[in-house]
C-alpha cells in the first residue's frame, strides 16, 4: 500500500474523531451561525448545548460501534495505527467525556456555553488521535489539540482572580513542558532519520546517549500531561482556581492522553536491555516521588480541592508503576486502562457529587464544608462515600482490582530484581497514607454539624452523571473483565 | 450436554434473584408479598435439580462428572479465577435434596412467618443460603467450596439472629458465628497446605494456586502425595476435617447448635438440621479420594462422630425444651453420619461408608425438618411456649401435627420399615463390616456398640417427647390464649409431602439398591459388594421398639426426685457441663488475654503508630514550602528534575 491509500484507510477509521471535531467547530460556532445572540432563554440554551454535545458524542460512539474493530496490519505504517490500545484510548475518552457533558449540563459557564462545550469536544475528538498515532508529528498534533482548548476552558470557567491565574500558569508551564517534548522528539528524528514510531522502536536496541536523552526528554514532557513529579506543580493551583466540573476533567482527560502517548512511544518490550537500564530506573524513580509527594502533599491538606490535585498526582504515581511493568511486558495494556477507567468512575463520580452539592447552594470548598453533608444531601453522599472507598482501593469497588493488579505487575519481577519489591512495598504504604485523608473525608460527611440544613435542589445531570459512576465502581467489582 | 450444562446453572442463580428480589423487597414498602419470588425461585430451582438428577443417567459421560463452565471471574497472570459447576452424582444426590427441601420450607414459612416486621429480610436471607448452600454443593474447585462455605454461615448467622433485639438470639448467633471460625480457620490452613503441597509434586508445580484446588487436580495429586509425604498429608485431611466437624456441629464443636435453635423454627430446619449442618458430611464423602489415603485421620473421624451422637443423645434425653431435644438429635444424627464415613479407614470400604452415610443424610433431612416443623407447630399454637413441661396432651389440639410428629418421631426412632430404619441399619452395617477387619477392626467393634446404644437412646428420647407432648393429660399455657389451633393448610401442606418422604424415601432407596447403584457412578467411588445381615436388621428393630417401650414409660412417671437418676438427669440437663468448660477454660482466659493485649495495644503500639502516622503529615507540610505558588520557581524547580535525568544519563557509560 502506498502512502495515501494508507491515509485513506486510516482516515476512515479516524471517522469518529472527525465527526467530533465537525461537531465541536459547529457548536462552537452555534451562536455565530444562527446570526444572533442565543440568549433567549438560559434554561433552554443549556439543554440544547449539552444535547447537542451528547448527540455529537453518542454519533461518535455509534459510527464506532457500527463500524466495528478495525483489522490491523503489521504494514500499518501510517500516521496512525488502529490496535487495542487505540480503540481502548478512545472508549476511555468516551467514557470520561459522557460523564464530563452530564456534569457541564447545569455548571458550564453561561454565556459562554458554545465555546465552552466545542473545546470540550476538540478534547475529547484529540484524545483517541493521540491514542491512535503512529507518528510523532501525528502525536504531537493530537497532544496540542488537548492542549489548546484546555487552555480556553480553564480561562472561560471562571473570570475571577484565581481562574485568571490559574489559566495563566497551566499556560505558561504547558508550553515549558511542549518545549520539552518537542527537543526530545526532534533528537528521536535526528537520530532515526524518521518520525514514525515503529522505526523508532525499532533502533531502541541499538541506540546511544543521544537517542536515550530524546525519549527521556519526551517522557519529560509527557510528564506535565500525567502531572508527574517535578511536574504536577500547577495541579493543585488550578483545581483550585477553576470549577468543579473543569477540575475533574483536568484530573481525568490530560492523564489519558499523556498515558497513552507514553504506550505509545515505548511500547512493551520494545526497549533493549541496556536501554531499559537507563530508562527504567527514571520512570521508576519518577513513579516513587509521584506517590509519596502526591500522598504526604495531600495529607496535610485542608482544602478539598487541593487534596483532589494532590490525590490525582499519588494516582499518576500507580499508573506510573503500571507503565513500568507494563515496559517490561510483567502487565498487559489493559492493566493500565482498567486503571484509567476505574480511575474515571470514581474521580469523576466524586467530583460530580462536589458539583451537585455546589449546584444546591452547598460549598465543597475545605474538607470542613462537606461536615453533616450525609444529612443534608443523602445520595451525593452515598456517591462520595463510593467514589472515595474506591479510590482508597477497598474491595466491593473497582479501585480494588485496578490497584490489586497495578501491585501484581509492579511485583512480578521481584524474584530477579528486588528494587521492584521496594516498589511493591512503597506503594503498599503510599496506599495507607492515601486511606488517611480520603477516610478524613468519609468521616466528614457523616459527622454531625451544626448547619444541618438539607440541600434540596436537584440537577438530574449530575444526578446521572454520578450514578452511572457509582454503578460503573460497584458493577466493575464483580465483573472486572469489562473494567 | 450444553443443555444440561445451562439448567444446572438455574439451580443457583434462580435462587440467587429470588434474594435480590427480597432484599430490594426489604427496603421498599411492599414487603407482604416477599413470598412469592422467594418461593417461585426455590421451586425453579428445585425443579431444575431434579431434572438433571433424572437426566443424569442418559446423559452421564464416561468421565463420570462433567464440568459447567461458568463465569470466569478474573484473570490475573496465570490465575484464573473461573466459577464452574462440577456435577456427578454425589452432588446430585444432595443437591435435590437442598433445593426441594428448601422449597417446600418456603413455603411453610409464609405461613409460618407471617405478619413478622422483617418478612422480606427473612425471605431474602433464606434465598441467600440456598444460593450460597447450592454453589457449595456444585463447587469444581475446594477454595470455591470455601467461599460458599462461609456464605452459608454468614446466611446461618444473619437467621440465628433474626430476631437481633432479643439478646439471647444475638448471643446465640455470635456464638454460632465464633466456634464456626475456629473450625473454619483451620480448614483455610488445611486449604492453604494442601495447595502448597499438590505445588510441589510433579501434577501441580505449573498451575497456579486457583486451580490447583480444582477437585479433580487434588484426586490427581493425593496419591502422590501419600506417597511422598504422608504425614503431610495426613495433616491436611486432619485440618480439613475440623472444618467438617465444625460445620457439623460435632464434638468438640458441638456447642453451637443448640443455641442456633434460638433463631425461626423453620431455619432451624432447613438450615439446622436438613442442608447446612450436612455440608461437613459432603466435605467429607466429596474429599473421600483423598481421606481414604489416610485412615488415621478417618479413624479420629468415626471417633469423633461417636462420641458426639452418644454424649448428643444422653443430652437430648433430659432436655425439656422440645426445639433442644431436635437440636441434640441432629448433632447425635450427624455423629451417625461421621462414624459411618470413619468406616472408609478400612481398605475398599469407602464407597459402602459414603452411601451409608449419604443415604442416611437424605433421610435425616426429610425426617428432621418435618420434626422441626411439627415443633413449629407446637410453639406457633401454643403462642411461642417450647417447653415441654409447659403443655400437654395436645393431640385433640393439634390433630393433624400430632400425626405429621408421629410419623416423624417413628422414622428417628428407627421404627421397622421408615426411613430412618433402613439408613441407620445401613449405617451399622458399615460400621459391622469395617470391624472384620484384622487391623483397626476394634475401633469399630466398639464404635458398633455405640451406634447400637445410640439408637437405643435415639428412640427412648424421641419417643419420651413424643408422649409427654401429645398424650397425656391435656394442659395448654397461658400464652396460648383462648383457642390454640392446627396450623393453616399452606403450613400442612410441605409437611405432608415431608411425611411421605419420612415414610417411604428409605425402603424406595436403600433395599432396593438405588442409592448405591446411584452413587457408585461418582468417579473415583468404585462399587462393592456388600451385604446387610439379617440379624442386623431384627436387632435394630428390636432395639427401636424397646426404647419406644422405655421413653413412653418414662414420660408417664415425673422427673425423678432424688439419688443417681436425678443427679444423672442435671448432668444432662447442664449439657455434660460442656459449655461451662469452654467458658472456664477457653473463653475467661481468652478474655483475660485480650484484656492485657488492649493494654499493649493503646499504650506501646498505639503510641508508637501514632507517632509515626504523625510523620507522613509533617512530611507534607515539610513539602508544602515547595509549593510557593510562583511560576518561576515551578519552573526551576521542573528543570532541575530533568538535568538530574540528563545527569543520570550522562553517567552511564552506555546502553
Amino acid at each position: 500500500m502506498d502512502l495515501i491509500q494508507i491515509t485513506k484507510a486510516a482516515v476512515g477509521h479516524l471517522t469518529p474523531e472527525i465527526l467530533l471535531l465537525i461537531g465541536g467547530t459547529l457548536v462552537m460556532c452555534a451562536s455565530v451561525l444562527t446570526g444572533k445572540p442565543l440568549r433567549q432563554d438560559l434554561h433552554t440554551e443549556r439543554n440544547n448545548f449539552a444535547v447537542a454535545s451528547l448527540l455529537c458524542l453518542l454519533a461518535a460512539m455509534a459510527v464506532r460501534y457500527w463500524q466495528g474493530v478495525p483489522t490491523v496490519s503489521d504494514e500499518d505504517i501510517g500516521l496512525f495505527r488502529f490496535d487495542a490500545s487505540a480503540l481502548a484510548a478512545e472508549r476511555l475518552t468516551f467514557l470520561g467525556g459522557l460523564i464530563l457533558i452530564l456534569m457541564s449540563w447545569s455548571t458550564a459557564p453561561k454565556g459562554r456555553l458554545a465555546e465552552y462545550y466545542g473545546c470540550l469536544l476538540i478534547i475529547l475528538a484529540a484524545i483517541p488521535i493521540v491514542g491512535a498515532s503512529n507518528d510523532l508529528v501525528s502525536m504531537f498534533l493530537g497532544l496540542e489539540l488537548v492542549s489548546i482548548p484546555t487552555y480556553i476552558l480553564l480561562g472561560i470557567v471562571k473570570s475571577d482572580n484565581s481562574g485568571a491565574e490559574a489559566t495563566l500558569k497551566y499556560f505558561l508551564l504547558s508550553a515549558f513542558a511542549s518545549c520539552f517534548f518537542l527537543l526530545g522528539i526532534s533528537y528521536l528524528y535526528g537520530f532515526c532519520g524518521s518520525t514514525n514510531l515503529s522505526v523508532i522502536q525499532g533502533s531502541f536496541g541499538e541506540g546511544k546517549r543521544l537517542m536515550a536523552l530524546g525519549l527521556l526528554l519526551a517522557i519529560c514532557g509527557l510528564s506535565f500531561r500525567i502531572t508527574a513529579v517535578p511536574f504536577h506543580f500547577y495541579a493543585p493551583d488550578v483545581f483550585e482556581g477553576t470549577s468543579v466540573t473543569m477540575a475533574g476533567a483536568m484530573s481525568y482527560l490530560p492523564k489519558v492522553a499523556g498515558f497513552v502517548a507514553l504506550i505509545r512511544l515505548i511500547g512493551a518490550g520494545t526497549l533493549s536491555p541496556g536501554a531499559s537500564a537507563v530508562v527504567i530506573p527514571v520512570l521508576l524513580g519518577c513513579a516513587a516521588l509521584t506517590m509519596c509527594v502526591g500522598n504526604l502533599l495531600a495529607l496535610a491538606q485542608n482544602n478539598l480541592r487541593r487534596m483532589m490535585a494532590y490525590s490525582s498526582v499519588a494516582h499518576t504515581g500507580y499508573l506510573l508503576l503500571a507503565f513500568v511493568a507494563l515496559i517490561r511486558q510483567d502487565a498487559s495494556p489493559g492493566v493500565m486502562f482498567s486503571y484509567l477507567a476505574a480511575y474515571a468512575a470514581m474521580t469523576l463520580g466524586l467530583f460530580a457529587c462536589l458539583g451537585e452539592i455546589e449546584a444546591a447552594g452547598g460549598k465543597s470548598h475545605l474538607i470542613g464544608d462537606l461536615a453533616g453533608m450525609f444529612q443534608r444531601r443523602p445520595a451525593a453522599s452515598i456517591g462520595l462515600t463510593v467514589a472515595l472507598i474506591s479510590l482508597i482501593g477497598l474491595p466491593f469497588t473497582a479501585g480494588f482490582w485496578a490497584k490489586f493488579m497495578v501491585f501484581v505487575g509492579t511485583v512480578a519481577d521481584r524474584r530477579v530484581d528486588s528494587i521492584s519489591m521496594l516498589m511493591g512495598a512503597l506503594m503498599a504504604i503510599n496506599a495507607v497514607i492515601a486511606a488517611g485523608y480520603y477516610w478524613r473525608i468519609l468521616s466528614t460527611i457523616y459527622s454531625k454539624s451544626e448547619s444541618n440544613v438539607p440541600l434540596r435542589v436537584f440537577r438530574p445531570s449530575l444526578f446521572f452523571a454520578y450514578t452511572i459512576c457509582t454503578v460503573l465502581t460497584i458493577l466493575w467489582f464483580f465483573v472486572p473483565s469489562a473494567m | 450436554m450444553a443443555n444440561l450444562d445451562s439448567i444446572i446453572w438455574i439451580v443457583p442463580i434462580a435462587p440467587l434473584i429470588g434474594c435480590i428480589v427480597c432484599a430490594v423487597m426489604s427496603f421498599r414498602g411492599d414487603k407482604h408479598n416477599a413470598h412469592v419470588p422467594a418461593i417461585l425461585s426455590l421451586v425453579v430451582s428445585a425443579l431444575c435439580a431434579l431434572l438433571v438428577l433424572v437426566q443424569w443417567d442418559s446423559q452421564a459421560t464416561s468421565a463420570g462428572y462433567e464440568i459447567a463452565e461458568g463465569y470466569r471471574y478474573l484473570q490475573i497472570g496465570n490465575v484464573n479465577l473461573n466459577l464452574s459447576l462440577r456435577v456427578d452424582t454425589l452432588c446430585l444426590t444432595l443437591l435435590s435434596v437442598v433445593t426441594s427441601i428448601s422449597a417446600m420450607i418456603a413455603i411453610y414459612s409464609k405461613g409460618y412467618m407471617h405478619d413478622d416486621p422483617g418478612y422480606a429480610r427473612y425471605f431474602a436471607v433464606f434465598c441467600g443460603f440456598v444460593f450460597s448452600m447450592t454453589m457449595l454443593v456444585l463447587s469444581h474447585n475446594l477454595l470455591m467450596m470455601y467461599a460458599f462455605w462461609e456464605g452459608v454461615g454468614t446466611c446461618s448467622y444473619l437467621l440465628i439472629g433474626y430476631w437481633f433485639r432479643k439478646p439471647s438470639a444475638a448471643r446465640a448467633a455470635t456464638k454460632a458465628f465464633l466456634v464456626n471460625r475456629v473450625a473454619d480457620t483451620a480448614f483455610l490452613f488445611g486449604i492453604l497446605m494442601l495447595a502448597y503441597a499438590i505445588g510441589h509434586t510433579d501434577v501441580g508445580t505449573t498451575q497456579s494456586w486457583f486451580s490447583r484446588l480444582d477437585f479433580q487436580n487434588i484426586f490427581n495429586a493425593a496419591p502422590v502425595l501419600a506417597e511422598k509425604h504422608s504425614g503431610l498429608l495426613s495433616l491436611i485431611a486432619l485440618l480439613l476435617m475440623i472444618g467438617a466437624i465444625g460445620k457439623s456441629a460435632q464434638f468438640p464443636f458441638h456447642v453451637w447448635l443448640p443455641d442456633a435453635m434460638e433463631g425461626p423454627t423453620p431455619v432451624s430446619a432447613l438450615i439446622h438440621a436438613a442442608t447446612m449442618v450436612t455440608a461437613g458430611v459432603y466435605l467429607m464423602a466429596r474429599l473421600a479420594p483423598l481421606t481414604e489415603l489416610t485412615p488415621s485421620v478417618l479413624i479420629t473421624v468415626a471417633w469423633l462422630g461417636g462420641i458426639t451422637s452418644l454424649i448428643a443423645a444422653v443430652m437430648a434425653l433430659y432436655q425439656d425444651d422440645l426445639k433442644r431435644v431436635l437440636a441434640y438429635s441432629t448433632v447425635s444424627q450427624l455423629g451417625y453420619l461421621f462414624m459411618a464415613l470413619g468406616a472408609g479407614a478400612v481398605k475398599d470400604l469407602m464407597t459402602v461408608a459414603v452411601v451409608a452415610a449419604m443415604f442416611h443424610l437424605v433421610t435425616h433431612a426429610f425426617f428432621k425438618a418435618l420434626l422441626f416443623l411439627s415443633a413449629g407447630n407446637v410453639m406457633h399454637a401454643m403462642g411461642d411456649v417450647i417447653d415441654t413441661r409447659e403443655f400437654s396432651g395436645l393431640k385433640r389440639v393439634l390433630p393433624k401435627t400430632n400425626i405429621l410428629f408421629a410419623i416423624g418421631a417413628a422414622a428417628l426412632a428407627g421404627v421397622p420399615l421408615l426411613a430412618g430404619f433402613f439408613s441407620k441399619d445401613s449405617v451399622l452395617a458399615v460400621l459391622l463390616d469395617a470391624s472384620s477387619d484384622t487391623m483397626i477392626g476394634s475401633h469399630f467393634a466398639a464404635l458398633l456398640g455405640i451406634g447400637f446404644l445410640t439408637a437405643l437412646l435415639t428412640a427412648i428420647y424421641t419417643s419420651k417427647a413424643y408422649f409427654r407432648t401429645f398424650h397425656g393429660p391435656e394442659k395448654i399455657p397461658a400464652a396460648a390464649g383462648h383457642h390454640p389451633h392446627d396450623a393453616s393448610n399452606v403450613m400442612l401442606a410441605p409437611m405432608a409431602v415431608l411425611a411421605v418422604g419420612a415414610l417411604v424415601a428409605g425402603g424406595l432407596l436403600g433395599p432396593t439398591g438405588k442409592i448405591s447403584e446411584y452413587l457408585s457412578k461418582t468417579p473415583l467411588l468404585h462399587p462393592h459388594e456388600h451385604a446387610e445381615p439379617m440379624w442386623l436388621l431384627v436387632a435394630s428393630s428390636i432395639i427401636a421398639l424397646a426404647g419406644i417401650f422405655v421413653g413412653y414409660t418414662i414420660s408417664q412417671k415425673p422427673a425423678p426426685a432424688a439419688g443417681l437418676l436425678k443427679s444423672l438427669a442435671d448432668f444432662g440437663r447442664n449439657r455434660l457441663y460442656i459449655d461451662w468448660l469452654y467458658n472456664v477454660a477457653i473463653v475467661q482466659p481468652m478474655l483475660s488475654i485480650a484484656q492485657f493485649l488492649e493494654w499493649i495495644d493503646t499504650n506501646i503500639i498505639g503510641a508508637v503508630t501514632d507517632a509515626i502516622a504523625g510523620l507522613p503529615r509533617l512530611l507534607g507540610m515539610a513539602g508544602q514550602r515547595l509549593q510557593t505558588g510562583r511560576v518561576p520557581a515551578y519552573s526551576l524547580l521542573t528543570a532541575l528534575g530533568i538535568a538530574a535525568v540528563a545527569i543520570w544519563i550522562v553517567t552511564r557509560a552506555s546502553w
